[in-house]
């Protein structure tokens, strides 16, 4: 008797929020008008209904902006400017109907469904990114609705035989062709190729490798790195001991930055340098000033290239028209979704109706210039006779050098003074030297970031799993300090122990307090949900884009051929000596740090003896908390800044102090060395995937550790007891 | 239990009357001509999340080991299914049929979930749920890394086959036969010791229970069924990489689901999880950003003064239709009060 009423019941709940998304359905739709197509004096004969699903918000929300004004520039356009879509001898206003796909392709994939059953849209733009576009386009393509789009580019989705994709820009592989071409040219013989392993920066490493061999020139190591990397100097350790001519590499704007960086840090110097995300965008060289000259970068769009079409007139006019439009500059993004939307609206046109079947035809058979460049669409619907524009940083500025029907500039080839360095030593022991001097480096920055978790692990039994938030926090605020009044984090490190003190004080009072006495899946929970909120206000704040503090403590020290000290990285390890020096004094000489070790280990008899536990509990959070912040502050000159920065930290703090012990000092620096020495090693010493290999270290340590001695190996404030609840 | 006045029957009939409804409802819903695939999809997915749900439930919620990486359960199944399906685009042989790709898929998350879970469960508490949180993070990277069978960074694309009524029945009908299952699994003697794990988990061992193997055993097949899961989404999404299979958020959504809906009961991961994306739909759609850090203050609340989720607050407001929740959340003839009280050891 029970059985059905179960089911039902589960029925109901399931039932409650299908209720919702018909009603909500029908406002999306209403309120997500376009915003530029609305009072246009013209009288149309109808309207054309266009659908795109773009990230509002999530990863992608930069570039999903940048897409939705591209496609709105064209709607302004096309109903205030041109008049209409001419269909025969009628004028339809074109409309698009936008969703926010967060991002996320489930999401993603519901909207396009929603775009093509309840707002039925003749047809769609693409969404941001390879990965959404290839799932929204198996749906697009399984309605038989068309989907032209220009920022998912990927090459996987286009060996589907899908009939109804259609991408204006450059393919993945080919983004490569023409720098590839043009160093070719020069005399360039072989080259290293460093990818994230990403869908995007995989294929275009594949084409580089292809288009590489094609003109002869020899690949002589490919290496990959996760995404968010932090540390590429194995890599780039590995590369200047192979000294090739060219060096490829990218994936991520922040990856630019990092190449460029360590390069020079460690002496790498090949002739010619070609990152394919970066390059083209002018903030490049407001973070790296010089650094950055002579570094070729690929582009499917620049406003200074020479390309010019009947609509739209110049690439400089397009991007005056969008200027004027949206108050700042068009990035090849938002050209790319402006050329998608224009591509469809000539094959409409050439097709003079909305029909799915005809419109198709006129695709394919479309062949326009176009302030974007040429667009003709091959038989998997890819633009094949739009070049990669290829651009260089010459003197600071940014300069189309390839290909020759689009340059306006010479390429400069060989950097430098164009001699090389000899191959250096690459055999195992003369790669030691430096691997070690990675790995100390490095530990030495775990040890300062895990210090804080550990101590309030040990002391209050609370495992603090916004740590990584609060790192950020205080990487922050000393990028504050540098941004406004240019102080060195170094300096400014003092100023974020106190602030962050602060908020450690208010975070304790607020929160802590009341998981404190709670079960561990209470405080964990909590903690997490703390996180999750720091983090997407501090998204709120200052945006998901990448910062880095300057100090003036950069730069490295040669110590031989093949043999640099990065010097950020060797004050941050003596500011954390001192630290973790300074902490041990105060827990083992200390009345002080008598009372918190006393309350460590025996809350009720610490009480007892009448130490006030609860201010022991307040002290010691607020403490941690402002180590943790001046952790953040100290090595924000060495990892990126981003509101998303905190759980790889905190999970590796976590693995630490499992590993090494709660609370203890000693512990914890020895911990955070073995993992630095064992990242770099596998780093350096594995080929190919060993920065991969090097970031889930600290998990497979953790996990085989645990396991294998859930007692934890030294002991700390607190023994660590791993089976025990 | 509680008496049945004549006011409680007379709910509980309402309840049960307005629920045969609700599930007919959903029966019907795909030949209704004014449905869309649209809803059927938006539908499907909220299946796929309450199915995850229920499965964390049945380690966290039962047993009491919080499993903050459910999720890769989920990608084996999904990269399974798609790795046997390309077979033929990779070069690798011929391309195996949904049906035996996804049945793989569940054997795979399954044997795995045994096999990671005899290691890891024998940790405790906090320790577990981050081991678990860094075998997530690690098979990612394996996935990643082993490009010639996973396709790697790229991923795989699968054949596109998109009949959004299929999908609907297909997981409807896995959500009610996996509810049904675990309503009867509580009411044995095996629900009865899971939930003896959670409370004590030694004393359970003393009284003779197979602590080890009933733990490893639920672990596994939970991992199977989130695993099934996985390979159905795969399989309808067309597409996978490493970043979208295994992607924290369905561990979190799964956490949060049985939070909201009361964690240790059978209908809370049900409930929570369609109120959570109700709410996802309705109301966060149009707090674009602010709905991350709605999620977050609402995990915190939760957890800090409402333990038990809505089926809990249901139970203490006393209301008649209350003993029914109670009834199906606690399901116990034999068990005492005191073991269904959330595990976080509140006492309300």
């Amino acid at each position: 008797m029970r059985l059905p009423k179960l089911v039902l019941l589960a029925a109901l709940a399931c039932a409650l929020p299908l209720a919702a998304a018909c009603d909500s359905s029908g406002d999306g739709a209403g309120s997500s008008a376009p915003q530029g197509a609305s009072g246009t004096p013209a009288e149309f004969d109808g309207t054309v209904r266009l659908g795109a699903a773009l990230s509002e918000t999530g990863k992608y929300s930069v570039e999903g902006e940048d897409s939705r004004q591209g496609y709105d520039t064209w709607v302004r356009w096309v109903n205030e400017e041109y008049g209409g879509i001419r269909i025969g001898g009628a004028r339809y206003r074109a409309e698009i109907i936008y969703y926010d796909d967060e991002s996320d392709a489930d999401t993603a994939g519901n909207l396009v469904q929603r775009l093509i059953d309840e707002d039925e849209v003749d047809f769609l733009l693409g969404p941001y990114s390879s990965g959404l576009t290839t799932g929204t386009s198996a749906i697009a393509e399984a309605n038989n609705v068309i989907m032209v789009e220009g920022n998912g580019t990927s090459d996987t989705m286009f060996e589907r035989g899908f009939q109804n994709l259609f991408l204006v820009a450059t393919i993945a592989s080919d983004y490569t062709l023409s720098g590839v071409e043009a160093l070719a040219d020069q005399g360039a013989e072989t080259a290293v190729i460093a990818h994230e392993d990403t869908s995007f920066p995989t294929a275009v490493a594949q084409g580089a490798r292809r288009h590489l061999e094609a003109h002869g020139i020899t690949v002589l190591a490919t290496e990959t790195y996760p995404k968010d990397i932090q540390d590429v100097s194995a890599i780039m350790t590995k590369f200047r001991d192979l000294n090739p001519d060219i060096f490829v590499g990218g994936g991520h704007y922040n990856d630019a930055v990092l190449f460029v960086n360590s390069a020079k840090e460690l002496g790498f110097e090949p002739d010619g340098m070609l990152i394919t995300v970066g390059p083209s965008n002018p903030k490049l060289i407001d973070e790296l000033g010089t650094d950055v000259d002579g570094v070729l970068g690929p582009t499917q769009w620049e406003a200074t290239m020479a390309y010019e079409g009947a609509y739209f007139g110049r690439a400089a006019d397009y991007a005056a028209y969008y200027e004027r439009l949206w108050d700042e500059p068009p990035v090849y993004q938002a050209a790319s979704a402006t050329a998608a939307a224009l591509a469809l609206h000539l094959a409409i046109e050439a097709a003079g109706s909305t029909e799915t079947d005809a419109v198709r035809d006129a695709l394919r058979t479309l062949s326009a210039d176009t302030f974007y460049g040429p667009i003709s669409f091959d038989d998997r619907g890819v633009n094949d006779s739009k070049p990669m524009g290829m651009v260089q940083v010459q003197h600071g500025e940014i300069h189309v050098v390839a290909p020759g029907s689009a340059a306006r500039a010479q390429l400069q080839y060989p950097l430098g003074d164009g001699t090389g360095r000899t191959a250096g030593e690459s055999s195992a022991w003369g790669q030691l030297p430096q691997a070690l001097v990675n790995g100390i480096a490095l530990g030495g920055m775990y040890a300062v970031l895990v210090l804080g978790f550990s101590v309030i692990w040990g002391v209050m039994g609370v495992i603090n799993f916004a740590h990584g938030e609060f790192v950020m926090i205080g990487a922050y605020l000393a990028w504050l300090a540098d941004e406004w009044w240019g102080i060195d984090p170094f300096v400014s490190v003092a100023a974020v122990f106190v602030l962050m003190a602060a908020l450690g004080y208010l975070t304790q009072r607020g929160l802590v307090n009341r998981v404190i006495d709670r079960p561990h899946l209470v405080s964990l929970l909590v903690m997490f949900g703390l996180a999750i909120i720091l983090q997407n206000v501090m998204k709120l704040i200052f945006s998901a884009d990448f910062r880095r503090t300057s100090t003036a403590l950069d730069g490295s020290w040669r110590l031989a051929d093949g043999l640099t000290v990065p010097v950020t990285k060797f004050w941050i390890l003596i500011v954390a000596l001192g630290v973790l020096g300074g902490l041990s004094v105060l827990l083992a000489r200390t009345k002080l740090g008598k009372s918190i070790r006393a309350a460590a280990q025996n809350r009720e008899a610490a009480r007892i003896v009448g130490i006030d536990v609860g201010k022991v509990y307040v002290i010691t959070f607020a403490l941690c908390i402002g180590i943790t912040g001046a952790a953040g502050a100290l090595v924000s000159p060495v990892l990126a800044i981003q509101p998303f920065q905190g759980p790889p930290l905190t999970l590796k703090a976590f693995a630490i102090t499992a590993v090494a012990g709660l609370g203890s000092t000693r512990g914890a620096l020895g911990g955070a060395m073995v993992l630095g020495l064992v990242e770099a090693g596998l780093a350096i010493y594995v080929g190919g995937v060993g920065t991969n290999l090097a970031v889930v270290a600290s998990f497979v340590i953790l996990v085989v550790a645990l396991v294998l001695r859930p007692q934890g190996i030294f002991g700390g404030l607190r023994p660590v007891n791993a089976t025990a609840t | 239990m509680t008496s049945t006045g004549g006011i409680k029957r007379w709910a509980r009939r309402l309840i049960g009357a307005l629920a045969a409804v609700g599930l007919a409802w959903l029966v019907v819903l795909p030949l209704w001509p004014g449905t869309s695939d649209s809803m059927l999809f938006t539908m499907t997915l909220m299946f796929t999340s309450i199915g995850v749900a229920i499965n964390w439930n049945l380690t966290g919620g039962f047993t009491g080991y919080i499993d903050f990486g459910h999720a890769v359960w989920f990608g084996l199944g999904a990269y399974t299914t798609a790795i046997m399906m390309s077979l033929q685009s990779n070069g690798l042989g011929i391309g195996w049929p949904p049906v035996p790709a996804i049945a793989l898929g569940v054997v795979v998350a399954g044997a795995a979930a045994a096999l990671i879970g005899r290691a890891t469960m024998r940790l405790k508490g906090p320790y577990f749920s981050v081991a678990m949180l860094a075998t997530f993070v690690a098979m990612r990277e394996i996935v990643r890394i082993w490009g010639g069978l996973t396709g790697g960074g790229v991923g795989l694309t699968l054949p596109p086959y998109l009949n959004r009524s299929l999908f609907y029945f297909v997981e409807l009908a896995l959500v009610v036969v996996l509810a049904v299952f675990v309503w009867w699994l509580r009411r044995t003697r095996v629900g009865t010791a899971l939930v003896a794990i959670r409370e004590d988990e030694v004393g359970a061992e003393m009284r003779g229970i197979a602590t080890t193997r009933l733990k490893v055993a639920t672990f596994s097949f939970a991992g199977a069924s989130t695993g099934l899961f996985g390979g159905l989404w795969a399989f309808q999404n067309t597409f996978v990489d490493p970043d979208i299979a295994f992607t924290e958020v369905r561990t979190l959504d799964a956490i949060m689901g049985t939070m909201l809906g009361g964690i240790g009961t059978v209908a809370g991961p049900i409930v929570g999880s369609a109120v959570l994306y109700w709410l996802r739909e309705v109301l966060w759609a149009n707090l674009l950003d602010l709905h991350l850090i709605a999620q977050g203050v609402l995990l915190i609340v939760i957890v800090l003064f409402m333990p038990r989720g809505l089926v809990g607050w249901f139970d203490r407001r006393g209301v008649a239709v209350t003993d029914l929740w109670q009834r199906w959340s606690r399901a116990g003839r034999d068990v005492e009060r005191s073991d269904t009280d959330n595990p976080a050891g509140d006492r309300p």
